[in-house]
């Protein structure tokens, strides 16, 4: 998606991608508000969200295990770091989704560190609701029937070919679709971070802390959408590509705008639904792509 | 576990210098792609971490978190 000769510094494109994902969530919780007849806040209210935190006084809960409490900020942002350059080098889908797995393990470690009973639930819940991650299976199964490939260019190469895999593989767009959700907040998945847990495994991360996962939310989110515009819609130009991920983003904010949080069995029990519908539209698309 | 602002200030310096030489050599062609990345992922996190202790790092001892009733 970027090359050495565009001359574009690599820390640059870092740091606005990470502005932008704060973007879109800010432009996500204003959308939601205004569904709901609420103000809202400013869009850029996450940034500024970030910012505040990072001027807040920090220090570490005497419960809490200090090393895995701080090394675990430190590695939300690591990996996603690590997505983003998989995503710009046109690397495999496969170590951006084995990413998104470790963020599971992260947000259970955040959970655990701190001590308190809200992270830890916070830290379970976010376990059981690995079962997010099986229609993501499927979908990137699909994907490799199609395109032979789990190389994001490969991939983005092949739709220049054929067209979108959006219209070709639309059920497995969909899968991805709820994928995306379910990390989103305020959505109908997002079960670690519900209002009985208080802010569930990020709870007792506070100031500094919270500044550091405000910035690793802000690059999942500008990566999870960027990855799903290139692996179904191809290679796009810049403005448009900023085009699409606000597009998306509307579409996630009126999902969750509109649903409510479910309970964490609902949860696990649609998305377990979605993974069986998805395996017999992989075996489907097996049967014809691959006779 | 208290750290001197100093010390904070240098481990950003360190890690800031380490993000721009990486990201410089990846420009002229001297370290590939996977190599500058692997640089960045592992400074970046620790440089932001360090501006925002530079900016506000507390003086006082750790609270003790709600354990429930």
């Amino acid at each position: 998606m970027t090359s050495r000769s565009s001359g574009t510094d690599m820390i640059a494109e870092l740091l606005i991608a990470t502005f932008f994902g704060l973007l879109l969530l800010g432009i996500h919780r204003k959308i939601i508000a205004r569904i709901q007849r609420r103000p809202g806040p400013p869009i850029w209210q996450e940034i500024l969200h970030m910012l505040k935190f990072s001027f807040k006084t920090t220090w570490i809960p005497k419960t809490a295990s200090p090393v895995l409490f701080v090394g675990v900020v430190l590695i939300a942002i690591g990996i996603w770091t690590a997505a983003f350059y998989v995503l710009i080098s046109g690397g495999s889908l496969l170590v951006i989704f084995g990413i998104y797995m470790l963020h599971k393990i992260v947000e259970h470690g955040f959970g655990l560190s701190s001590g308190s009973p809200y992270s830890k639930y916070g830290g379970v819940r976010s376990v059981i609701s690995a079962a997010s991650e099986l229609p993501l299976f499927v979908s990137v199964a699909v994907i490799a029937v199609y395109t032979r490939s789990l190389d994001l260019s490969a991939i983005m190469y092949y739709q220049q070919v054929h067209g979108p895999l959006l219209i070709i593989a639309f059920p497995a767009a969909c899968a991805m679709f709820i994928v995306i959700l379910s990390k989103m907040p305020f959505g109908p998945f997002s079960i670690v971070e519900a209002k009985e847990l208080v802010s569930g495994y990020k709870t007792e991360h506070f100031g500094i802390w919270r500044a550091g996962l405000e910035i690793c939310n802000g690059l999942k989110t500008y990566v999870l959408i960027a990855v799903f515009l290139a692996v179904f819609i191809g290679p796009l130009s810049l403005p448009w590509l900023l085009v699409g991920m606000i597009l998306m983003i509307v579409i996630l904010a009126f999902a969750c705008a509109v649903t409510p949080m479910m309970s964490p069995f609902d949860s696990v029990t649609i998305q377990m639904l979605v993974t069986a519908l998805m395996l017999v539209y992989a075996a489907i698309v097996l049967m014809v792509v691959q006779p | 576990m208290k750290m001197k602002r100093t010390t904070v200030a240098r481990i950003f310096w360190v890690g800031a210098g380490v993000c721009v030489i990486a990201s410089v050599l990846y420009f002229m062609g001297m370290i590939p792609l996977p190599v500058c990345s692997a640089l960045l992922v592992v400074t970046f996190p620790v440089t932001v971490l360090s501006l925002f202790f530079i900016w506000m790092a507390g003086e006082s001892g750790g609270d003790i978190p709600f354990i429930g009733y």
